[in-house]
């Protein structure tokens, strides 16, 4: 193993311990925590030896860090956003682990998924609510305009 | 094996007031690349293009998961031809294959959240409509008029593709082993990750 292969998996165990630590003391900005976390580390793993006195090889470091924290990352997005796994769940709680799928859809599709994203649309100022109904913000059409694009240019007709 | 070597001190990135400081103890960075490194960020660069040709081929319209996965494969098989070419030392094939399998991840983030973000989905359907929603009108029009029970419909049939659910008439039900067992590892996963179980 190079040192920059060790510097690269060293950063990755570093990340690692620290979103542990620190998911749980901010509960509520879980996203934000392991990719703030992730850059920090990325950066410190690939300076920080340097500073002491280590050669690195850039790429090296950054194929053994990026393969570990982005095969973390995925995991991790499908944990914090499944809403498949989040029925599953749901079904534990319930006698013989089953329940209605009018439950389901009302709870998990029409709550959490609809309008939990609403919300977040309101709050990141995408859109915002007049009597009349949900309009974008000149950030959400920005944003709805290159999705748009990247959906022509990738020939994607329906999203969801 | 060719190896292109570029070294860049620190002290060039931090500037002059850490140059006297460089020549006794910083280190530096190596940029340098292997042929097996070079032939994974060409693969890298050209996924894009590649992807957007599967997408437009009247077989795979639509199938957007088919077209990664073919995208990858394509990218991977090419990039095996050519290390076998090149005679690749074992270390620079890890190192390669790790940039590659990065880049495939992040590819995937990316293309998860353009083809199937409902957060985007919303935006989007705003966006087309041109013209003030209502809550009941996001819900009809959401994926070009598929609707909220589209997601529901999505959902229940991956899940019982995959077996973890059985659908009884009006009821769905967790598998006996496979979907409890599922459905408790994702509970102690939570709980080691410090998430809520109400996390979206």
């Amino acid at each position: 193993m190079t040192s920059a292969m060790i510097s690269g998996a060293a950063a990755f165990a570093i990340y690692l311990v620290a979103t542990l630590i620190f998911l749980r003391l901010m509960r509520d900005k879980s996203a934000a925590v392991v990719v703030t976390i992730a850059i920090v580390a990325y950066f410190g793993g690939l300076f920080i030896p340097v500073l002491k006195g280590v050669t690195l090889n850039f790429w090296e470091y950054t194929a053994v860090f990026s393969c570990f924290t982005l095969t973390f990352l995925m995991a991790f997005g499908a944990i914090y956003k499944s809403v498949s796994l989040r029925m599953l769940d749901f079904l534990l709680d319930h006698p013989n682990h089953a329940a209605s799928k009018h439950s389901l859809m009302t709870r998990y599709v029409a709550e959490e998924s609809f309008e939990h994203r609403l919300d977040v649309i309101l709050q990141s100022r995408f859109a915002a609510r007049f009597p009349d109904g949900f309009v974008l913000t000149r950030k959400g059409r920005a944003v709805a305009r290159a999705v748009t694009c990247l959906h022509a240019l990738f020939a994607i007709e329906r999203i969801g | 094996m060719e190896r292109r070597s570029r070294t860049v001190p620190l002290a060039l990135i931090f500037g002059a007031r850490s140059r006297s400081f460089s020549s006794t103890k910083m280190g530096a960075l190596q940029f340098t690349t292997s042929t097996s490194i070079d032939y994974a960020l060409w693969v890298i660069a050209g996924f894009p293009f590649v992807l957007g040709a599967l997408a437009r081929l009247p077989g795979l319209k639509g199938r957007n998961a088919g077209q990664f996965a073919i995208s990858t494969c394509l990218g991977t098989v090419l990039w095996i031809a050519l290390i076998i070419r090149a005679d690749a030392s074992p270390h620079d094939v890890e190192i390669g294959l790790m940039l590659l399998a990065s880049a495939y991840l992040m590819y995937l983030e990316i293309w998860a959240l353009i083809s199937r973000g409902y957060t985007l989905g919303v935006l989007v359907t705003l966006f087309t409509a041109r013209r003030p929603l209502g809550v009941d009108e996001i819900a009809a029009r959401y994926r070009r008029g598929d609707g909220l029970s589209w997601i529901m419909r999505h959902r229940m049939e991956g899940l019982i593709g995959t077996g973890l659910v059985a659908s009884h008439g009006d009821t769905l039900a967790l598998t006996p082993f496979l979907g409890v067992a599922t459905a408790r590892i994702y509970r102690f996963v939570l709980l080691a990750l410090g998430l809520a179980r109400t996390s979206r």
